[in-house]
């Protein structure tokens, strides 16, 4: 079955560089960052149309990324201003009407310029990490309070993601071509906060994994989504002992993307496949989705303005390439996000000033 | 020198990005503590930097050199042995604290060849005083007025501790706005490097009758032995803006931390983790040296004059003093168990949602005062994290929690000082010696606490000729005797609201 990328629309209105963006969780919006140091929110207006329909000037740097809080009513965005900024965000049932309240927070830990920022599950928690090679995690539920300081990375820190199974562990992908992982100490003890009886240490965040593969930067991770069928999500198990292994596809600098693969629980994560990509030119960003016949799709856009699409062999699990859509964008690609709720939908943001919306379709 | 703008610095840079500075040349460029200091890059340098200005081969070849000099220029070698070296140094070993000095301090005689070796006592009660007159008057329209205070009073709280090196550069370089929160009473580092260059120097100069070619404050190679590898980056600010005219020496010269003395010791093939090491030494046990008073660890029963916490005690004795002042009018004279019950010690829930010991507060409340008596300890980087998201806040909606606490001593480590990275990781992460480094602290003895000066013994001869006797408070000794501008700069300093004088920004 062939697949074919028809454009849908193009979010045009920012100036310079799209870094990034971020659907909310129900679909009907995208937020978008970029050099113009600017937070735009996009809206469906369900006649193949989406538009602008609020934007936040808050600020004072080049807008690095955005994320959406998985219950949506959080947006965060990081900057090179060093700052992580919390939007309050509504989604009227007007299919148009969206407001960011005046009350945000602004989180200012880092000493140098912010390169993610990823709220986990039940977003109580967001995660930031920034060129000062730190990452930080933050619970952000009822007043702010920093949970961790993670110090591993020898380079700066290009992103991060919560493992969507354990979710006391951390993902972050840095200039140092290591994807590592990162266990909350509050698990140690059943999830409840940690009383240092003897007042002397505290634990920190501690590395349990760290996946080396990639030979230069790796600048997006994405860990795959359950599927919608076979999945026995009893969601108990805080810690290493779920059934569920997400596999992970990180992209890199290196040319290529990889996928992860992690058997079970007494093996860490390998390289279950690298793809390559044209020599010299850096892969920014990596997603996947499921598809009706079950089989996951992984789009990837890289340094060249192409989009190309691979699909997963149902019996070998090998994922080969089914689309390749150059000059998709006029300038580098930075990142590709499937829609939450339309798996045959997926943005893109790029270097030309624009994000777009793609739909797959068979022949 | 070129530091880069936060905003013009685009993700896809290509060159080491472990430092700013390298991107202006392409050859490799040695980077100095100077340049870290200057440059408004990363906080704190990379430790290599600091071990290679600072280091034990540089002490190892001074020591070298100074043993052929002649008897004009021979310098004087001091050593100054803080709280928590010789405390983490009792616990990793497990012996009585006084031991550890005897032995650190009859290696560094004996062994190495040090002139003197003192033990920061009274530098440690000094530090602690100038901090709280300091607090005492920066708050003094609070604690005067009979109403509760405004905001703008609110607006100034908490007062936070500018003890802790780390933090304050911290902040300077990444909250800057931050910084008329900071007081500038000196470290206990700071305060025995002064006591080093300008008390012990000119009365041993005079006792010794040494002719003055060279000032003795330039013959003197004062080294700390600290826990923490951010007191070489202060030790230098110092050197760099020394508040007092005409100063052209730094008070430390070099800090070396407990990890590099321990390495001292093993390059003079001295088995530590050897128990006979300690019960037959392979030199002479040594007490600290009297040095007119400035140490106290001089017999087996000597104790340390500090409150049992790792920081020094700072936000306890500021609690005790600021809980005397207020209640002296107004509470009937409570006897001594009366106001130790007075006192509330617990978790500071403003803080954090976790009970820690690494965040307490100190609480004295009475309904006819118009504000709570309260102080914290918040030790930690991630604690600070969020005191400063709050502080931050609280500047942007002009209230915040966090102001019902009078001062805060904030330290950038978990467990403050005892949690320093200069100190061996078993004292942080091994049960046994953080069992042993509690019951080595319970030794410590609050003698001076926050009301007493110690008392310092000036030689005979010496006292004739000044308007007091032989035993005398520090404070005076060193006004009267060496000290004077010092002691002014510092008053007059302690109530401007100029950052403070021992950490400047540099331009």
């Amino acid at each position: 079955m062939e697949l074919q990328l028809t454009k849908l629309c193009t979010l045009e209105g920012s100036t310079g560089r799209v870094w990034f963006l971020c659907w909310s969780p129900d679909g009907t919006h995208i937020a978008t960052c970029g050099e113009d140091r600017l937070v735009h929110f996009w809206t469906d207006k369900k006649d193949g149309k989406w538009s602008e329909v609020w934007k936040e000037e808050k600020h004072t740097g080049s807008v690095r990324r955005v994320d959406w809080s998985p219950n949506g009513d959080k947006v965060a965005s990081c900057s090179f201003d060093k700052g992580t900024i919390l939007y309050n965000v509504h989604i009227e049932t007007d299919p148009y009407g969206f407001t960011v309240s005046e009350e945000v927070d602004l989180l200012s830990g880092h000493e140098a310029e912010v390169k993610g920022c990823a709220f986990n599950k039940d977003g109580k928690l967001i995660a930031t990490c920034s060129r000062d090679r730190l990452a930080m995690v933050w619970d952000i539920d009822q007043g702010i309070e920093c949970l961790g300081i993670l110090q591993g990375h020898q380079q700066d820190i290009k992103g991060l993601t919560w493992h969507p199974s354990y979710e006391s562990i951390l993902c972050t992908y840095s200039y140092d071509n290591r994807i590592l992982f990162w266990l909350d100490p509050r698990v140690l003890l059943n999830g409840q906060p940690q009383f240092d009886e003897m007042g002397c240490y505290e634990q920190d965040w501690k590395v349990v994994e760290a996946l080396e593969g990639h030979t230069s930067t790796v600048w997006d991770a994405r860990f795959e989504p359950k599927r919608q069928k076979k999945e026995d999500d009893d969601g108990t198990k805080p810690i290493y002992g779920d059934s569920f292994q997400p596999r992970l596809v990180s992209a890199s600098s290196d040319s290529s993307i990889i996928v992860w693969t992690r058997p079970d629980d007494a093996h860490p994560y390998a390289v279950g496949q690298t793809i390559p990509f044209p020599p010299s030119e850096p892969v920014y960003s990596a997603d996947w989705q499921s598809t009706a016949s079950d089989s996951m799709i992984i789009a990837a856009v890289s340094g060249d303005n192409a989009i190309r699409l691979f699909r997963e062999d149902p019996t070998t699990h090998k994922f080969s390439k089914v689309v390749e859509l150059l000059n998709a964008h006029n300038d580098e690609i930075n990142c590709v996000r499937f829609s939450p709720t339309d798996p045959t939908i997926f943005a893109t943001a790029s270097d030309d000033g624009t994000a777009v919306l793609w739909k797959i379709t068979s022949q | 020198m070129i530091s880069l703008s936060s905003l013009s610095v685009s993700d896809y840079i290509a060159p080491s990005q472990n430092c700013v500075i390298p991107v202006q040349k392409e050859e490799v460029v040695k980077v100095s503590l100077n340049d870290c200091l200057a440059c408004s890059g990363c906080v704190t340098s990379a430790e290599s930097v600091l071990i290679s200005e600072q280091g034990i081969d540089e002490l190892d070849a001074l020591l070298k050199e100074n043993f052929s000099k002649s008897l004009e220029t021979k310098q004087i070698f001091v050593a100054s042995i803080e709280p928590q070296v010789a405390t983490s140094f009792a616990a990793l070993y497990n012996l009585p604290l006084t031991q550890a000095y005897f032995f650190i301090s009859g290696f560094l005689h004996k062994t190495l060849g040090f002139d003197y070796v003192l033990d920061s006592a009274v530098a440690q009660c000094l530090s602690v005083q100038a901090l709280i007159s300091e607090v005492e008057s920066r708050l003094d329209p609070i604690l005067s007025s009979p109403n509760p205070p405004d905001q703008t009073s609110l607006s100034k709280l908490p007062l936070l501790s500018g003890t802790c090196p780390g933090f304050v550069c911290y902040l300077e370089k990444v909250h800057p706005t931050l910084i008329p929160h900071l007081l500038h009473a000196p470290s206990v580092q700071h305060m025995q490097g002064v006591l080093v260059k300008y008390f012990f120097a000119p009365i041993l100069s005079t006792v010794q009758n040494i002719p003055p070619t060279i000032p003795l404050q330039k013959r003197i190679y004062h080294v700390a032995f600290s826990p923490c590898y951010d007191r070489k980056i202060e030790s230098l600010r110092w050197a760099k803006t020394a508040p007092i005219i005409g100063t052209e020496f730094p008070v430390v010269d070099s800090v070396l931390t407990l990890k590099e003395l321990l390495t001292l010791f093993e390059r003079h093939h001295i088995v530590l983790s050897d128990p006979q090491t300690f019960q037959n030494p392979p030199f002479p046990l040594s007490p600290c040296d009297h040095a007119f008073g400035l140490s106290c660890i001089l017999t087996p029963e000597s104790v340390f004059p500090s409150y049992p916490a790792p920081s020094g005690g700072y936000a306890e004795s500021v609690e005790r003093h600021l809980v005397e002042r207020v209640t002296a009018g107004t509470v009937n004279a409570m006897n001594q168990g009366q106001f130790e019950q007075s006192i509330q010690k617990r978790w500071a829930s403003k803080v954090t949602k976790s009970q820690t010991n690494n965040a307490l507060e100190f609480s004295y409340e009475n309904p006819s005062l118009p504000m709570p008596v309260t102080t914290a300890a918040v030790f930690g980087f991630r604690h600070l994290q969020t005191m400063i998201q709050k502080l931050k806040a609280a500047q942007r909606q002009s209230s915040s929690a966090l102001q019902s606490y009078m001062f805060v001593d904030l330290e950038a480590c978990p467990s403050a000082c005892l949690g320093g990275g200069g100190l061996p990781s078993a004292v942080v992460n091994e049960k046994a010696v953080v069992e042993n480094l509690q019951s080595v602290q319970q030794s410590y003895s609050p003698i001076f606490a926050d009301k007493q000066t110690p008392l310092v013994s000036i030689p005979t001869d010496i006292a004739a000729s000044l308007p007091f006797g032989e035993e005398t408070s520090v404070l005076d000794a060193l006004q009267h005797v060496c000290f004077f501008f010092f002691v002014s700069n510092w008053m007059s300093t302690v109530s401007s609201s100029v950052p403070s004088c021992l950490f400047v920004i540099s331009s």
